[in-house]
């Protein structure tokens, strides 16, 4: 097979994994060495579906032992298999470099034998792209669960972000979707990369040239909309992910259609749903929220017309409205239409002088959002009623606003309502619009 | 009202600040002077370059305004915007007021103005540095050719300076006639001609169309999003990328 025909299948198989990112972690060029590192992270273009392409993501081979029913690369897919030799991975990765077309390689595979085997080829490719081909630039790998820890260790040396699929949000989900693998199994080498690089960072303070341990953290993904676990539940995960294992990121992954097997959903991929759990993930990680408070009871979850903020700020009216020249930080942070930015630039700027609303608009706060829960000098920026009915039909976004449509003469008469207020659902909303 | 018309360049503009001060001439305004239209209610003066008033005038906001004074009047000469030399005059002459608090009276319009150039200027270098695609010639150099809105060469350089530092590179910039070359060693910025004689060398063709098999290959068609990726990846882009041209 010759390398197109490979780096086609092998990439097609590796297209379901979210991460692409490049960040976490600064390294300058070396004179002899290709690439440098950049924190920010680097998007090298985006593909057709909008997602940031910039590590080349492909998968060692797609040859699998496993059975897991959400992938595509299970054992009983009829597909086409394809194996990269490390020496191939290597000059894809050189070539495509020196071309900038990419940040660097995300190296992940299927479970090719067994999970030490695999991870020995993966090691093996590391090996050789860094040290013979003096590869300088971004690698993010795959621990594979279940191999042996002096393989992902030695790994991980090599790499800068090393990651464990958690793959669904529950050990129930787990044993009826992928029998092969437990939820005991994943967590392990999460624990062990964890503490790896704790060990790495302190013995970095200590000695300057100590080896370095996936000095850009650790991260994971989860499928979501496969199994009928709840927002909340999911979120809850996330955040004990972040607290005990300290990752650097969760993905969250919609659930795309690649199996006939009942026990999955054959619809869309829900990607209004994966949107709304980034920003509670966003929420988590930059805002000071905890689980809790975005989500109260085990089988909630986050409203799909309003993002999860605004809900927040609507179930605790009484914290608001939040004085823009007197607020603290965290106080900040929580009005819908603040980001952190943003707030950084309110605490900048009040230092000279008290700020307007007009101000507020020039420094990038979405005062669409915002209006509703500030004031500035003691004002609010219009008059307003503080029922929560009224300010979630205001903050609901306009594209979903439209499903509420306007009534027409012409469409079959809806029943009136006893008041003899308008009538249609939706109608007597609508009417509120402008109060 | 009181305007400057200096040569544009960065030693013009800091001799302009001078006179301010020496001159006792308190400009209102500054400008380029090929982009000068003499207004009927202004006095103006023309400013000669002068590298030694320069040299005196970017100390003096090192040390009285503050270094991210300094960095931001670099990056905002970069912008193209033909206002920008008012807004940087403005801020200066602030900044020699409050000293290094002058990044947070965001409320004038002039510091706004500064700030939000710089963040524009770095802002497409950024996307540069991730969407710049350099094809291997004949001769062994690595070339890319680009055309940003601002004149954000300088800092690509820079970037890949550190990035690609054991190969010969030339990025053009074809919107300005201008490119970076870099020779193993260290980078020069130069005006050059725009019809550059660039032929690939073999594998060029091969690894293009590998490149162009990955990018197909690694979306999910059941996400299709073309919106989203134009408004990530703008078409101005588009005619120096890769994998969103046929042949090259």
């Amino acid at each position: 097979m010759d390398l197109m025909e490979k780096l086609k299948i092998l990439s097609a198989a590796a297209k379901y994994d979210v991460a692409c990112t490049s960040s976490g972690v600064n390294r300058g060029g070396a004179r002899g060495s290709l690439g440098s590192a950049s924190a920010c992270g680097i998007c090298h273009t985006f593909a057709a579906d909008g997602r940031c392409v910039s590590l080349l993501k492909i998968l060692m081979t797609n040859v699998c032992v496993y059975d897991c029913q959400y992938c595509a690369n299970r054992r009983s897919n009829d597909l086409p298999r394809a194996s990269f030799t490390p020496r191939e991975i290597a000059e894809l990765t050189i070539n495509f470099y020196k071309r900038n077309y990419i940040e660097g390689l995300f190296l992940s595979s299927a479970v090719i034998r067994d999970a030490s085997y695999t991870m020995e080829q993966i090691y093996e490719t590391l090996k050789l792209v860094r040290h013979v081909y003096r590869f300088n630039g971004y690698i993010h790998i795959k621990a594979i669960p279940g191999a042996d820890e002096c393989l992902i260790r030695a790994a991980g040396l090599l790499a800068d972000r090393v990651s464990v699929n958690i793959e669904l949000p529950s050990e129930e989900s787990l044993n009826r979707l992928a029998p092969d693998k437990t939820r005991e199994s994943i967590l392990k080498p999460m624990n062990m990369l964890k503490n790896n690089i704790i060990q790495s960072r302190e013995e970095v303070m200590l000695f300057h040239s100590a080896p370095r341990f996936a000095p850009a953290g650790q991260s994971t993904q989860m499928i979501v909309g496969a199994t009928p676990e709840s927002d909340k539940k999911i979120i809850t995960l996330t955040e004990n992910l972040y607290k005990r294992y300290s990752l650097k990121r969760v993905f969250y992954s919609a659930y795309t259609p690649v199996s006939d097997n009942p026990l999955l959903p054959a619809a869309k991929p829900p990607l209004l749903r994966e949107h709304r759990l980034y920003q509670a993930d966003w929420l988590l990680r930059f805002y000071g929220f905890s689980a809790d408070e975005i989500l109260k009871n085990a089988d909630d979850n986050l409203n799909p017309n309003l993002d999860p903020k605004c809900c927040w700020a609507l179930n605790n009216l009484n914290m608001f409205p939040v004085e823009i020249n007197t607020a603290n930080k965290r106080t900040l942070l929580r009005v819908p239409g603040i980001g952190s930015r943003s707030a950084d630039r309110i605490l900048a700027a009040r230092r000279v002088g008290l700020l307007t609303f007009e101000n507020l608009k020039k420094l990038g706060v979405v005062l669409k959002r915002a209006r509703y829960f500030i004031t500035c000098r003691g004002k609010m920026y219009e008059k307003i009623s503080m029922d929560p009915a009224i300010l979630e039909m205001k903050l609901t976004e306009s594209k979903i606003r439209e499903a509420y449509k306007q009534l027409s003469l012409f469409d079959e008469p809806a029943p009136l309502a006893d008041s003899g207020n308008a009538a249609a659902p939706g109608g007597i909303i609508y009417a509120y619009g402008h109060i | 009202m009181l305007t400057a018309i200096f040569d544009g360049s960065l030693d013009g503009f800091l001799s302009v600040i001078y006179s301010c001060y020496y001159d006792k001439r308190l400009y209102d305004y500054a400008y380029e002077d090929d982009v000068y239209q003499r207004q009927l209610d202004s006095d103006y003066f023309y400013v000669p370059a002068d590298p030694a008033r320069s040299v005196k005038v970017m100390d003096a906001i090192g040390k009285r305004v503050s270094q991210g004074a300094q960095s931001n009047v670099c990056y905002c000469l970069l912008a193209a915007d033909r206002e920008r030399f008012t807004s940087m005059l403005r801020y200066i002459r602030l900044g020699f007021k409050t000293g290094a608090p002058v990044d947070n009276y965001q409320q004038d319009p002039h510091v706004l103005k500064v700030h939000k150039l710089v963040r524009y200027v770095l802002h497409e270098a950024h996307l540069l540095t991730g969407f710049c695609r350099f094809k291997e010639t004949k001769s062994g150099v690595y070339y890319a050719s680009v055309s940003p809105v601002n004149n954000t060469l300088p800092i690509l350089a820079e970037h890949f300076r550190e990035r690609l530092m054991n190969q010969p590179w030339v990025i053009h910039d074809t919107a300005r006639g201008m490119a970076a070359a870099y020779d193993g060693d260290d980078y020069r910025i130069e005006p050059v001609k725009n019809n550059v004689n660039a032929e690939r060398s073999e594998d060029e063709a091969f690894f293009q169309e590998l490149w162009r098999a990955f990018f197909d290959a690694i979306a999910v068609k059941e996400r299709l999003n073309k919106n989203l990726q134009r408004n990530l990846i703008p078409k101005r882009f588009r005619k120096h990328i890769t994998e969103f041209r046929n042949e090259d």
